[in-house]
């Protein structure tokens, strides 16, 4: 698998080059760079305008990989997956639509603790009322009861992440979902993580929207899709306005919106992006990362001095190390040419009582070889900063 | 990369000298670097405007806390004012990368000064005493 990442090649003969940070963004195929590289240098034009061959093919394609994707994540129609720009600019029309389409005055939203900022703050924006539903972080758990204890007959959305990109996949989830469902309330899904491990299922699983990201499944940066079920896209207002994603313009108080998913992909779309996404899929065929995560637990569980949070369960690994900030902790890691995140990952109110944590995270390219010499490099750390 | 780990910054971290809770100070400040967490608590004693005495509290990376460590042992004995000029020649140091005027420990957090996202955790209490 290594060698299908030029940039482990490249980075690899600078020196030590273990790259343990697919959460934040993966390293990119060979095969999805080649498949760009093809796009520009062969079929670039823009979508839904022209009328000459290549414009009629860039069509083609942005449809055939709008299918692909269809599949991949499970959706019913290929009219309920929209191309967007990442997981944010999703996560922020949803928020704003909803609150529009479905949301009266001191409705409630119920947020979990476990969300990333771009999945939080965007509801703080609509004026809705934000309940948060704690998560533990010594068992990683949400409880249903705590749930159940929150929804008030003004409770209308649910928005919970099924990974979170701090403590990995969560717990209950699909228990929590059977909740909201039977509440009626909206599920929202933050799938940045999920989408990864290839763990999207979305019309069995309940969810009503989601929002994703090509950058955190190798493909590349400034694409996302956004998934909504249909029947609840035909009453939502778009957030963007602009180029295509209007039928008629017969006055400007008078416009007839594109059918779905046009009227929500104003402008022009990123059709080179949308090429790396379906190389991406095709990429991700097969692959299955379970293994290496228990593998990644059991080792980093051997370090004495080393505490996972909210037991996790998935290719998301965060801990604290005694003594030793994260910071130092990545510094010094990285000086081992090791490559982590640390801080508050974009996730405060998680980690708001026990403070900043270093995060790993596994991609595909990662070996047990790999995990072995950060382990080896972690257990040094607390003696080179002058700890026992 | 350029190891700011050296002995200096270990030992201010591992056993700093002002890492304590001073009793009835005059001047309380908090040195919070909300996006890494890092979180001090200053205190101060002054005798005729003069910093007498002075310790730190919380949590922090060992920049950070070296850090803090280093400028509460300069501080003593300077009038807050003379502190505060102290703070700034140093903060200018660290953005322009030019430490020749300094001296002593403090050299030690040159190699902070090279690496942007480290430049807050090195100059947190030196800007929470400019602040005051």
């Amino acid at each position: 698998m290594k060698e299908s990442f030029p940039e482990l090649d490249f980075q690899r003969k600078k020196g030590n080059f273990y790259y343990f940070d697919s959460a934040a963004t993966t390293l990119k195929p060979a095969s999805v760079i080649k498949a760009v590289s093809d796009y520009y240098s062969q079929d670039n034009a823009n979508t839904r305008r022209g009328f000459y061959p290549l414009a009629l093919n860039a069509d083609k394609i942005c449809e055939g990989i709008r299918e692909k994707v269809r599949k991949f994540i499970g959706a019913k129609y290929i009219t309920e997956c929209i191309f967007t720009h990442g997981a944010t600019e999703g996560l922020n029309i949803l928020a704003q639509s909803i609150a529009k389409s479905f949301l009266k005055a001191d409705d409630e939203v119920i947020i979990s603790q476990l969300e990333h900022h771009s999945s939080l703050l965007p509801w703080r924006e609509t004026g809705a009322k934000i309940k948060i539903l704690p998560c533990s972080l010594e068992t990683g758990e949400i409880r249903p009861e705590d749930f159940k204890k929150l929804i008030s007959s003004k409770s209308k959305v649910l928005v919970l992440t099924p990974d979170s990109n701090v403590i990995g996949r969560t717990k209950n989830f699909e228990k929590l979902v059977k909740i909201a469902k039977e509440h009626e309330l909206i599920i929202v899904a933050d799938c940045a993580q999920a989408v990864a491990h290839q763990r999207l299922d979305l019309d069995k699983s309940g969810i009503d929207f989601a929002a994703f990201s090509g950058h955190k499944m190798y493909a590349e940066m400034g694409i996302g899709v956004l998934y909504g079920r249909q029947e609840l896209l035909e009453k939502m207002q778009p957030q963007l306005y602009g180029g295509e994603m209007v039928e008629d313009v017969l006055n400007i108080n008078n416009i007839q919106l594109a059918e779905l998913p046009y009227r929500f992909e104003a402008g022009t779309i990123n059709l080179g992006g949308i090429v790396s996404l379906g190389a991406a899929i095709d990429f991700m065929k097969g692959i299955d990362l379970e293994p290496l995560s228990k593998t990644l637990k059991v080792i980093l569980a051997n370090n004495p001095y080393l505490k996972l949070i909210g037991e996790p369960e998935g290719p998301i690994v965060s801990f604290q190390l005694e003594d030793i900030h994260p910071h130092d902790v990545a510094q010094i890691l990285a000086s081992d040419g090791i490559c982590v995140r640390a801080g508050y990952h974009c996730a405060q109110p998680l980690l708001e009582e026990i403070g900043p944590v270093t995060r790993v995270s596994l991609g595909v390219h990662n070996t047990e070889e790999d995990i072995e010499y950060l382990a080896k490099k972690l257990a040094t750390i607390r003696q080179r900063m002058g700890y026992a | 990369m350029h190891n700011f780990y050296d002995e200096v910054i270990l030992d201010h971290n591992a056993h700093p000298q002002y890492f304590n809770e001073l009793k009835n100070p005059d001047l309380v400040l908090q040195a919070v670097n909300a996006s890494c967490g890092d979180k001090f608590e200053i205190r101060l004693k002054l005798k005729d405007k003069i910093i007498t005495e002075a310790s730190f509290k919380g949590n922090g990376c060992a920049v950070s806390k070296a850090s803090t460590d280093i400028l509460l042992d300069k501080i003593l004995g300077k009038s807050l004012d003379e502190a505060k000029a102290f703070c700034e020649s140093f903060l200018s140091a660290v953005h322009s990368g030019d430490f020749s005027a300094l001296s002593g420990d403090i050299c030690a957090l040159e190699g902070a000064s090279k690496m942007p996202a480290r430049v807050k955790c090195a100059t947190l209490s030196w800007q929470t005493i400019l602040n005051s």
